[in-house]
């Protein structure tokens, strides 16, 4: 057996998991491999860390809850639970409001203290205010001699 | 417990005794909070994902067919309605409070009462609990499985519905991934 699969067999190894074969030649490889004999111990060590892991106990009103929920479910005839996220989306919905409110009355109260920008004469763009050759110009002259000589 | 006795409780159950329920949750009420606890990393979440387990039990057990043990089974719903909790919409978690009124988070607890008095067994829990709470789900629930609920990896396989292959792989990654977490912390510490 070479290392990188007595590596990936060796958890299997400390959980008992490995059939009869494998563990006798991951057992042999061990024997002659200070590497993977190391890996070996760092497996085990983590393994044991678990022995300190938190374990955590049931709140001791969870068996209560789930009988009143069961008599609820009971004389409702329909599940409660599709709906039980309803007082936290209304929570969001609330929430949600608010800050509308807050952007909308903010915006409200700052064109009272912002100064307005000074207004502008209305201009109007019409076609017949476009004049593409205003007296004055070279195109002015040119339209002006070429319009003399169609009208002798 | 006893196979005969849980089947008694089942049998009781589905003749209609109510009470034989409530035996069954006293009986395992702290493995399924304990799981979901450490799948979900929060108290809130997890009470809230013990009593939906409890409650998909009471209504489902009648339909429970006695070809794998009651624990397996119900460890079966207890992934199953954590990992729906894992993916909820964000809003339904946002605005929720401890029992003890601060605000709640979703990050994983760094300090928790610990039983333990000895202080390095108290560093090395903590760790432990850190670390558990960066690997990704799938891993967390088969390592938590393993090596809190001391689960068989056939047992795992039934749970997860995995092959044992499968099963094999993700705690040996579990266990690679912890390792990097833990010398990680250690250095930082």
């Amino acid at each position: 057996m070479r290392c990188p699969k007595a590596k990936k067999l060796i958890s299997a190894y400390i959980d008992n998991e490995l059939n009869s074969r494998d563990h006798s030649a991951l057992e042999q490889h061990l024997s002659t491999c200070r590497e993977c004999g190391l890996a070996l111990a760092e497996a085990r060590t983590i393994h044991s860390f678990f022995s300190q892991a938190i374990t955590f106990e049931a709140p001791p009103g969870l068996l209560s809850r789930v009988r009143a929920n069961i008599r609820e479910h009971q004389t409702v005839g329909s599940s409660a639970m599709p709906f039980a996220f309803l007082p936290r989306m209304a929570a969001v919905f609330f929430v949600t409001v608010i800050l509308i409110t807050g952007v909308i009355s903010g915006n409200i109260l700052m064109r009272g203290v912002m100064p307005r920008p000074a207004e502008k004469p209305d201009l109007v763009l019409a076609l017949d205010m476009f004049d593409p050759a205003p007296p004055g110009t070279i195109g002015g002259a040119y339209l002006a001699l070429t319009e003399n000589s169609h009208e002798k | 417990m006893r196979q005969t006795e849980e089947h008694d409780l089942i049998n009781r159950f589905k003749n209609g005794d109510d009470s034989a329920f409530e035996n069954i949750i006293l009986i395992h009420q702290d493995r399924i909070y304990n799981l979901c606890r450490h799948l979900l990393g929060n108290t809130n979440d997890a009470e809230d994902a013990a009593q939906d387990t409890l409650l998909k039990a009471y209504h489902n057990l009648k339909n429970f067919r006695p070809t794998s043990s009651l624990y397996t089974w119900l460890y079966r719903i207890a992934v199953n309605t954590c990992i729906d909790y894992r993916r909820r919409p964000f809003w339904e978690s946002i605005f929720r409070y401890t029992d003890t009124g601060e605000e709640y988070t979703i990050d994983y607890p760094s300090t928790e009462p610990s039983p333990e008095k000895n202080y390095e067994a108290k560093q090395i829990g903590v760790a432990l609990q850190q670390s558990l709470g960066r690997l990704s789900l799938k891993l967390r629930t088969v390592i938590v499985l393993k090596e809190m609920e001391g689960l068989s990896y056939e047992e795992i396989a039934g749970v997860l519905d995995l092959s044992i292959g499968t099963v094999k792989s993700r705690i040996s990654r579990a266990r690679d991934e912890l390792k990097k977490m833990l010398y990680e912390f250690m250095e930082q510490n």
